[in-house]
Order: C-alpha cells, then structure tokens, then sequence
C-alpha cells in the first residue's frame, strides 16, 4: 500500500513536472519571424544609412532564418520611416533605421508626433559623426577656427540643406554653443554644399565625415574647422575636436549623427531580443564592419537600453535649443 | 589618364564579364522600358548581391544597366506615349506623333543613334576634360542655373501649339504644381493641405506615368480603333533610316549633347531637366517651331541625345570631385567605396581603370541597346497596330503597379489617376501638355535658385549678372529666337 502511494505520488509528481514543463515551454521558445523583415531606410539608395542596412540586412537575415528586405522610403529628411514605423504592426517584421538628432527636431522643435521614445529601440546602425568645414576662398571671410568664429561681428553664413535632416539641427546647436552669430542658406543639395563651399557661397557648413564629403579640404579649397567628437577620428587626424579648442560640450555623443534601429512602439520584449540578437551578430561580423567603415562611418554597437537612453539625452538637447530651432522653421 | 584603358579593355574581352555587361543592360532596358521603374531601381535591386564580387565585375554590371535604361525608356515613350522614366519625358511629343503616322521603327531608330551617339559625346567630353574640369563645374553656380532654366521656361509661348493662352495657362499650373511641398530656401511647407505625402512636393514619376499613360489610356478607351492610324513601316530599313537621320541632324544632335553633358555636369540638376531644356532650345533653334510636337524627327535626337550625354557630365563631376552627381552616381560611388576605391581627383592617378572599366562598360551597354533597338525596332513597331483596348489594360496594369512598386504608397497611385484625368481633360480641350510638363520640371527649380541668388548676394539682384556665363545664357536666351526668326523670313517661301 505504502507502496502505491509512493508511486503515485512519483506520478504525481512527474505529472506536475511535465505539466510544468509544457505550460514553460512556449515562454522559453525564441520568437522566430514567420515572413521577411523590412527595414525601412528614409534616405534613397546608395547612401550612407542605406548601404549600411544592406550590408547589415545580409548578415541580420542569416541569423533570423527569413529575408531582410531594405524599403527605401525617401523625403522630409528621413521622417517617412518615422510615420511608417509608427503605423506598422509590432510584429517584428518592421524595423527601421532613424536619423537623429535630425528627427529630434520634429518632435521637439515643431511639436510633431510620434514621440520617438515610444518607439522599442533596439541598437545602433551606425555612429555617423559630423565635421564643419569653412572657405578658403579668397575675398570671402575666412575662418580658421573656434575660437576665432566667436569674435564675429555680424552672422557668419552656413550653408544647409534644409530645416529636415540632421544637418540643421548639429549646426544651430554649434553655433549656439559656441556662441557665433549666424544666418542660415538653406535649400543646397548635399554636392552643392562642396561646391557652394569652395566657391565661397557661403563661408561654413557642417557634413557628414565621410571620404566624399571632404573633398573640398584635400584640395585645400576649404579648411576643416572642428570635428564633433570627443576624440579625433583615426581616418582623420587632422581635423581638431572641439574638445580641443576648449569646447568641450562639443564632444557630447547627442552631438554625434546616429543612425538607430527600432522596432514600432509597443512591440514584445521577446521579439526585440531576437532582432538586437541578429544585429549583433551583423556589428560583430569583421569584414561586414570594414566594408561599412570604409566610407567613414564608425560601427559602434550599442545595447538596447543605451540606445534608448541615448534617443532621450539627443532629444533633451534638441529641447534645450528649440527655441532657436523654432526661428528657423516656418 | 590613358594608362588603364588597355588593361581595363582587356578585362571586357572576359566571356563572364560580357555576360554581366549584357544582363545589364537587358535589365537596363527592360526596367526603362516599364512605367515607374527604371534603371535606379534595378541597381538598388541588385546592390546587394555585388558586395561580394570584385569591383570590375561589379562596375560593369552597373554601368550596363545605367547604359541601355534610357533607351528602353525611349521605347515605350515612342510607342505608347508614356515615357518609361522621367528623362524620356520630351521623347514623347514627337516620338510618339510618328508611331501614330506608322513611323515607329524610324523614331525608335532616331533614338537608338541618338543615344548611342549622345553617349559617345559625353564620355569623349569626359575623357578629354576631366583632368582640367573642376574649375566650369565651380563656375556654374546658382545665377548661371538660373538662367539656364530660365531659358528652358521662355520657351512655353513657343511650343503652345494652337492657343497661346492655353499654353501660357499650362505652363502656369505646372510651376503652380511645382511649388507644392516644403520649399527649403525659405523653409515655408506650401499647398500641402497639411499632407506629409505632399511635403516634398508631387512626385516625378507618378507626375509623369499618370499625365502621360493614364491620361493617354483613357483617351485610347474613348477613341478606340488603334496608335498606328496609318500603315506602318516596320522594317529595319526604317530604323536605320531613323539611325542615319542623326547625321543629317548632326547640328540638333551635337547641340543637344552638349546642353546634356553640361547640365549633368552641374551638381543638383536633375537628368529630367536635361531633356527638357535640349528640346527646349531645338525648338527655339527651328526654322520650323510650329513642327515641333507633331513628329519633328529633331525633337527626338534633342531629347535622346541630352539624356544619354548628361551621364558623361554627371560622371565627370562624380570622378573629379568624388561628389554624386546623380542618385545613379551616388549608387557607383557606393560600389566603389565599398571595394576600397576613393572617387576623387586622385582616382585618376591611382586607379585609371576603374574610370576606363566603366566608360567601356556605358559605351557597350549603349552600344548593346542600340542594336537591339535597331534589329528589334519593326516587332516593337506591331505594337502600334494592336487594338488599344488590349494596350489599355496592359497599360494600366504595368503603370500603376510600377508606380506602387517603387515606393509601396498608395497615395502614389491615386495621384497617379488624378493626373491621368487632368491629362486626359488637357487633351480633350486641346490644352497642350508640353508647357505643363516644362512649368512642372523647371519652375520649382527656377524659383531655388533665384532665392539662392539672392541669398548668397545679400539681397542684391547684381548677383544674377556677376559672371560671364550668365551674360552669355542671357544674350543667347535673346539672341537665338531672334536669329531663327530672322533666318526664317529671309528664306524664301517654297
């Protein structure tokens, strides 16, 4: 009798383990995604973010099992992937890479929606850090440094794409920080803005540092004021950081051009594992990483908690400034 | 300069790189060809998978793509009065005209030479300057653009067929049109209806697929019956006549290459405006204008040879300065980057190969197009002879999918029938359609580089006259209408 009641409370307690173990079992199964994943890009292809995705998307696909289709989805300086993200399902099957602090500028400056913290931010694409660069020009002002732009005694022209675009933001912030009078052109194309430089149409402007953008200071017709970074960039060492000139806020990463992957609001934690986890894998792909750092970009994983923090101290910054942003936007 | 151009010669006799040159273009002329596609999309397409091949391979296929999609633009553009991408667009207000009067192949000849010619000019252009260019692309600022476009937009009143009115009313509603979105010199958002679809602007191709295919399709539904309304002449002996004419317009051609490779050189200028200001100038150059728009074989060299010349321009300022000169160009410079080769001036001294490997490449893609245009100029030509209730629905199908495929937005394809009732309803009230596509194309660009102007110039409105190019563009904007006119009268009435 003993016994029985010892083997069936064993089989009770198998029971209970198995039991157990099944209801566990679709907790701990990693969440795999049933079609391709999409990464929206809200630049057109060929550059900098796009290239990055593609190369990225190669390697992300392997480890997810699925394709990963890059969209282009071009205009108002990168926001189309913002409003596409913020309507898709958050299903894991859309992602998209984010420009900032360019889209700051939207929710801070000109008080639109989404509100990017609601996004579930999941790493970095990219640290695509900036540099400005002044005429040589003869007959035009010429500047040679920080700390000489701060003695202006009427607004120094900066030459910008648009009010869209990180561009705009990273310039009204220098200016501001440094504390140099300055006065917008805007409406240049990225190639003009090289032109537009070395033919002295106006007497800064703030680029990407990435080889094709510093074209015009390799054949000294314009020289490279700062390079917004704590420390000098090893593709470019002759370029000083602010930091150096005794600015030393200009060394702050929310100053630094990010390109961020997220997935939509609300999506399951679960789902944004697995998608850091693929993207991992891509950062820490070494010939992946060579072939996107070849064009000046710096591979720079980053966690998705630090992400998330760093959307939040970026669109601070924005915040602190938007009232000199707001000057700027109709 | 010419130290690569054997070694890159010897790697274009490679059977697998043959290959690769001729898939691209097939895929060039069939991704032109097809309404809203076009050959960037088939290079995005195809990006991915030359990451893991070597850079001249990679090249070629680039090259052949960039190469043959004019062209296959140029095919539905005459046959169907749709132009396959936006830079086609001018070929239809005379290629078209002719498919209607049974000359198909002739036009389709016309453009196989003038691109394949064009092409040739622009890459001679390139190969010849590019060590000595940097300084005319630093010369052709915002004032110089100005004019240029300027020169493009004086021209509405010329080409208003019928009612001068009418014209200058289309012309007027396309730079209306034009304004639409966020204008960045003064960072104003206009006519938007609060729309964040419209923030930049109307779109070109839905612009040009629903003005040109819808419009047309509708009008083929309403009227029946077929394009061809005459026999046809669908014989190679017609596209070679068509091939041959480009000689005898040699003047129309040269001209129209060198204003093609001139605007691609300028950074900023799209392929779309080359076309239309190369037509625009045939026809204040014509002893002729009224002929214009109804089957003048000139205004299918002006457009074509524009189009596939302005690659050399672009081409020159991408090499020279390492800068794209067009979203194309920004797509090779990725590949070159991406296999460790820096564009710019030292590209030329460090690896001459790579700018040979790709000059091979366009001028045998284009080579490769134009004699498939040539050989398959009298089957395309039956297509003006099938009952357009067929064309129709195929119409429909390729051009809207095409234009959903591009972007995947929906409100790209209600535009698109929008603008195909607007054309259609132009077409109906004898409205022409030319002034409106120029008003589109040009006037927002006008309107940039005039508040540029000023800007740059502190308000002050010497700017526009400060250089020596803009006298000469103002002078010949006066002088050549002037001189034609003259010419005109002084010959004698046959």
């Amino acid at each position: 009798m003993r016994i029985l009641n010892t083997l069936s409370k064993a089989c009770l307690v198998m029971l209970v383990a198995v039991a157990l173990a099944l209801a566990a079992k679709p907790a701990t199964a990693a969440w795999k995604p049933s079609k391709p994943v999409t990464i929206l890009v809200g630049f057109s292809v060929g550059g900098a973010m796009d290239t990055a995705a593609r190369l990225q998307g190669e390697v992300m696909s392997k480890a997810l099992g699925v394709p990963v289709v890059i969209r282009n989805v071009p205009g108002a300086g990168g926001r189309n992937s913002v409003t596409i993200l913020n309507r898709s399902k958050p299903d894991g099957h859309t992602m998209a890479a984010i420009n900032l602090p360019g889209q700051a500028v939207n929710q801070a400056a000109r008080g639109m929606d989404p509100d990017l913290r609601t996004f579930t931010w999941i790493g970095r694409q990219v640290s695509n850090p900036y540099f400005m660069q002044a005429t040589t020009k003869a007959g035009k002002d010429q500047w040679t440094s920080l700390k000489q732009m701060k003695t202006a005694k009427k607004p120094i022209k900066a030459g910008i794409t648009g009010t869209g675009g990180n561009t705009f933001p990273i310039s009204v912030i220098t200016a501001n920080l440094v504390g140099f009078p300055v006065e917008f052109i805007a409406g240049f194309k990225g190639p003009e803005l090289i032109t537009g430089i070395i033919r002295g149409d106006f007497s800064i402007t703030n680029l990407p540092l990435v080889k094709r953008w510093t074209t015009a200071v390799q054949s000294g017709e314009a020289k490279a004021i700062v390079v917004y970074l704590p420390k000098r960039h090893p593709k470019f060492p002759n370029i000083p950081t602010g930091v150096e000139q005794g600015f030393p806020e200009l060394g702050s990463s929310s100053l630094v051009g990010q390109n961020l992957y997220a997935l939509p609001p609300k999506t399951p934690p679960e789902i944004a594992s697995v998608i850091e986890e693929a993207l991992v894998k891509a950062n820490n792909d070494a010939a992946l990483k060579e072939k996107i750092e070849a064009n000046g970009n710096i591979v720079a994983p980053l966690s998705k908690q630090d992400t998330t923090k760093l959307v939040a101290d970026m669109l601070a910054l924005v915040q602190k400034n938007s009232a000199l942003l707001k000057k700027y936007i109709k | 300069m010419f130290e690569g151009f054997g070694a890159a010669l010897v790697t274009i006799a490679e059977p697998h790189v043959l290959l690769t040159l001729f898939f691209g273009s097939v895929i060039g002329l069939i991704f032109g060809a097809v309404p809203g596609l076009g050959g960037i999309l088939a290079m995005s397409m195809l990006l991915p998978f030359t990451f893991t091949w070597d850079a001249i391979t990679a090249v070629y296929l680039f090259s052949g793509i960039m190469g043959a999609s004019s062209f296959g633009g140029s095919i539905s553009a005459i046959l169907l009065n749709t132009p396959g991408t936006p830079v086609n667009a001018a070929t239809c207000f005379d290629g078209y005209p002719m498919a209607k009067r049974g000359e198909a192949a002739r036009a389709l000849g016309l453009s196989a030479g003038a691109c394949l010619l064009g092409a040739l000019f622009g890459l001679v252009i390139l190969a010849l300057l590019i060590q000595i260019m940097r300084p005319l692309v630093i010369a052709f600022g915002h004032p110089e653009i100005f004019w240029l476009v300027v020169f493009g937009l004086v021209t509405t009143a010329t080409v208003s067929q019928g009612s001068l009115l009418n014209g200058l009313i289309a012309g007027g509603v396309g730079i209306l049109l034009s304004l639409v979105g966020l204008n960045e010199p003064t960072g104003l958002i206009r006519y938007t209806m609060g729309s964040e679809y419209l923030w930049d602007g109307i779109p070109l191709i839905p612009f040009f697929v629903g003005l040109f295919a819808i419009g047309e399709l509708i009008n083929y539904s309403a009227q029946g019956g077929t394009i061809a309304r005459d026999n046809i002449q669908a014989s190679i002996r017609g596209a070679w006549q068509g091939v041959m004419e480009n000689f005898r317009y040699a003047v129309c051609l040269l001209r129209s290459s060198s204003i093609g490779t001139l605007v691609g050189i300028i950074p900023g200028v799209g392929g779309e405006t080359a076309n239309l200001i190369a037509y625009t100038v045939a026809v204040q150059s014509s002893r002729s204008p009224d002929t214009f728009g109804t089957g003048n074989p000139e205004g299918v060299i002006a457009s074509e040879a524009a189009n596939d010349s302005k690659d050399g321009g672009a081409l020159l300022t991408t090499l020279s300065f390492g800068i794209p000169g067009s979203l194309a160009m920004a797509l090779l410079l990725s590949i070159f980057i991406m296999h460790g080769v820096s564009p710019g001036p030292q590209l030329i001294l460090d690896n001459p190969i790579f700018i040979w490997t790709l000059l091979n490449g366009y001028v045998v893609s284009n080579a490769f197009a134009s004699i498939f245009g040539l050989l398959a100029a009298r089957y395309l030509a039956i297509i003006t002879r099938v009952p357009v209730h067929y064309l129709s629905a195929i119409i429909a199908v390729v051009a809207l999918a095409g234009t959903y495929i591009l972007r995947e937005n929906i409100w790209d394809v209600l535009l698109v029938v929008l603008l195909g009732i607007l054309g259609f309803g132009m077409r109906r009230a004898g409205v022409p359609v030319l002034p409106l596509v120029i008003g589109f194309v040009l006037g927002n660009l006008a309107e940039k580089s005039f508040l540029l102007t000023l800007r740059i110039h502190d308000g002050s409105y010497l700017g526009f006259f400060n250089s020596v190019i803009s006298w000469i563009l103002i002078v010949t904007m006066v002088a050549v209408p002037l001189i034609t006119r003259m010419r005109t009268r002084s010959t004698p009435k046959p």
